[in-house]
């Protein structure tokens, strides 16, 4: 794993970010019958528990990608996740991780795509994707 | 052929649009935010280059397009499988964001129902902020077997 984005190049790890999952509403709301963040409806369907929302873990994806690239991810960030394998329930410990695929230089700096994930438990795969930003100089 | 309780499919109509819906990102949601996911990155909390903390990139970043989808349905039984952002410029904490989208496509995979909604954001002096892409189930149940 690389310390910083200074060492960037094609199959480099980034560094990771480490959470406990939390979604407030989860904690704080009562979800309908057939909600995906109710507990015993998800269970039913064969889930682990309540689902936590998409844009909870796209945050934390988020934030592994603005501690890489800097504020520069704001300006021209590229991210897309699918999600998968059950998903992640409130208090799952997940790691959000990155590899550098490619860097392309242009304009304004170099243009770093990545294949990222999120994992949970014993490494099980709960989002994928990629993501791209520039790298200022 | 079976359909979601809640979204009826002959109602989702790709191509209609939904929003606008506005509202403001103050200095307490983001601090609250910082708080939940953990995330006191000094450039939302303090200062940034933009000129003054500016508001998370993922703020509402597929959660929008479930708020746009809830003023034509109800979607509460909906579920988020894919989210695609391409981030344009930073929001500054206190400006009224405005967010509109359509939905851009509809479609069945192993007898689930799905919606694409493609939606923006921009602030009320028109800068651009986020453009994403969201594909969300109508519901777990399946409609048909395959």
């Amino acid at each position: 794993m690389i310390a910083s984005n200074k060492d960037a190049k094609a199959g480099s790890e980034i560094p990771s970010v480490i959470k406990k999952s939390y979604q407030r509403s989860l904690d704080e709301l009562k979800f309908a019958a057939d909600s995906i963040h109710n507990n015993d409806y998800t269970r039913g369907k064969g889930y682990a528990g309540a689902l936590t929302s998409s844009y909870v873990l796209c945050g934390y994806m988020s934030e592994l990608l603005v501690n890489f690239f800097g504020p520069s991810w704001l300006k021209g960030g590229h991210i897309a996740l699918t999600f998968i394998n059950g998903g992640v329930q409130q208090g799952d410990e997940i790691v959000c991780r990155g590899v550098i695929t490619e860097r392309v230089e242009e304009e304004g700096g170099t243009r770093l795509n990545l294949d990222i994930w999120m994992e949970k438990g014993e490494g099980v795969k709960v989002a994928v994707g990629k993501a791209s930003g520039i790298l200022k100089v | 052929m079976d359909m979601s309780k809640h979204i009826p499919w002959d109602t989702v109509i790709v191509g209609d649009t939904l929003g606008p819906i506005e509202y403001v990102v103050d200095k307490e949601a983001v601090e609250q935010y910082c708080d939940d996911w953990k995330d006191p990155n000094p450039i939302y909390l303090e200062d940034s280059p933009f000129g003054g903390p500016v508001v998370p990139p993922a703020f509402r970043a597929g959660l929008d397009s479930f708020r746009l989808l809830a003023t034509k349905f109800d979607s509460h039984a909906t579920v988020g499988v894919k989210t695609e952002h391409q981030y344009i410029n930073p929001a500054k904490i206190g400006k009224r964001l405005i967010t509109t989208g359509k939905i851009a496509d509809k479609y069945i995979k192993r007898g689930i129902e799905y919606v694409v909604i493609e939606y923006s954001l921009v602030d009320e002096d028109g800068v651009e902020i986020r453009r994403s892409v969201d594909h969300i189930a109508l519901s777990v149940e399946r409609v048909t077997d395959s």
